[in-house]
């Protein structure tokens, strides 16, 4: 299944709030609609890090990475190829 | 996962339960009594090389694994009958490990050496007086100017920071933004204009653990004083929080098989209608209960702590070890003094004293609340 596709999917059916009526588009800023916080950071590393068996540390740990969908999902990826190599 | 203790592990919790006993319990009851921070033991700990457990050789640290920080620290619970001097020591270690994951090799060379050694007391500044739980809603605010930061706002409740020559203070460098990605985190020296520490706030407990308020006025920091990238303070908080819940659990449970101890030698001891007390069910199954707690809390933080040396996350297992441990030294404590009657209720005995302390373990480092909470999301509810 395609990384982006399936961060979306768990943003929409996990992070974001029930509440939340608007369009998330893989380009929207999760931070500043508020999808992401401390909480919900916490909840989506643990999910990355289980679905796909990578770690996620350190220097990976930027507001940058995590602003929108398609960041995280590059982020990912970025981790599954050095895994490889 | 092997929880087996090796020889080198047992050495050292042997070494530091005898450092313990033989120079840290003295006089507790008088610092109890008076709140007074004893600076000469903790000159005697980092003799002992307590602060410098987890660090690296070239810091002066010990290089241990977290396991065997966690081992020593309970073993430091277990026999220091000061739990504001080991928290203090723990707060130490936590400030030491968040620099050590996150600062600069600047900052990292420039500090660490002194935090590993304990002559520099380090202190963590999140909590203010209109954001505890909701520790990421704080208001001191950290503006950019060319070079560097203007700090204005004031902390509360912050520990050790009455006495601490160093400070990580949590601050928005984006006020505008939420809070996640608008917080940045800075190491300040105590002597920095604009940085006026307020003396130790009385307490319930953890008397001898120094907490007080730092109010920042037009506080220039550089920026090169910053810990990790701008922005990233929401993630270096909910990183070190795991540490730090692993850290001040093993802490709280070295003193639940203290109190264990205590329970289980004064019920054989005591007699009541000609029978050590212990020979009835309604204190047996009490210390019994207390058993079963510490054995869990062993196996869960044991297992959180490995974790953390796989460089795993921790986040549900920090949250139920803080939990769980905070919870049953609560309990074992008021269980513990209602098995020692009328000597428990009396300030000698220390037993007291030990309830005093326990209660704020349940508030500290997220409450119990907050953990049910944080708990129940990761499980996706």
């Amino acid at each position: 299944m395609d990384i982006e596709l399936m961060i979306k999917d768990f943003v929409i059916n996990e992070l974001a709030n029930e509440s939340y009526e608007g369009e998330i588009d893989i380009h929207h800023s999760l931070i500043q609609k508020g999808i992401i916080d401390s909480m919900a950071i916490m909840v989506l590393i643990r999910y990355i890090e289980q679905e796909f068996s990578i770690t996620i540390s350190g220097t990976d740990l930027t507001p940058q990475n995590f602003e929108n969908i398609s960041t995280i999902a590059e982020l990912v990826s970025l981790k599954l190829n050095t895994h490889k190599v | 996962m092997d929880f087996d203790i090796n020889t080198d592990q047992q050495n050292l919790i042997k070494t530091i339960k005898s450092f313990a006993q033989k120079e840290l319990n003295n006089n507790i009851i008088d610092d109890d009594k008076s709140s007074r921070f004893p600076m000469e033991k903790w000159k005697k700990c980092h003799k002992m090389g307590l602060f410098s457990l987890p660090f690296p050789e070239k810091y002066g640290g010990l290089n241990q694994s977290f396991l065997t920080t966690c081992l020593c620290i309970q073993a430091l619970g277990f026999s220091c009958k000061d739990s504001g001097l080991v928290h203090s020591i723990v707060t130490q270690i936590i400030c030491g490990i968040q620099l050590n994951l996150f600062g600069s090799d600047l900052l990292k060379d420039k500090y660490l050496p002194g935090i590993c050694s304990g002559e520099t007391i380090c202190a963590q500044a999140i909590t203010e007086a209109d954001s505890g739980s909701d520790a990421l809603a704080m208001k001191t605010k950290a503006i950019k100017n060319t070079e560097n930061y203007i700090l204005n706002g004031t902390k509360m409740f912050i520990t050790n920071e009455p006495i601490a020559d160093l400070t990580i203070v949590f601050a928005r460098t984006n006020p505008e933004a939420k809070s996640f990605g608008a917080i940045s985190v800075f190491i300040l020296e105590k002597d920095t204009p604009g940085f006026e520490k307020c003396k130790a706030m009385e307490k319930m407990g953890l008397r001898t653990l120094q907490n007080g308020e730092l109010v920042l006025t037009e506080c220039e920091v550089k920026a090169s004083s910053r810990i990790g990238t701008e922005g990233q303070g929401a993630i270096i908080f909910s990183e070190s929080m795991e540490w730090e819940r692993i850290l001040l659990s093993a802490a709280n449970l070295g003193k639940m098989e203290h109190v264990l101890d205590l329970s289980i030698t004064y019920s054989k001891n005591r007699k009541q209608f000609d029978q050590s007390i212990c020979k009835y069910q309604a204190i047996s199954n009490k210390i019994s209960k207390m058993k079963v707690q510490c054995e869990l809390s062993k196996l869960m933080l044991y297992k959180a702590a490995e974790l953390k040396d796989h460089q795993k996350r921790a986040s549900m297992e920090s949250s139920m070890i803080k939990y769980a441990v905070s919870e049953y030294l609560k309990e074992s404590c008021a269980n513990s003094l209602q098995i020692h009657g009328a000597n428990g209720y009396m300030t000698e005995t220390e037993i007291e004293r030990y309830f005093r302390d326990s209660i704020a373990s349940t508030i500290y480092s997220g409450t119990s609340e907050m953990h049910l909470n944080i708990i129940g999301k990761l499980l996706g509810l």
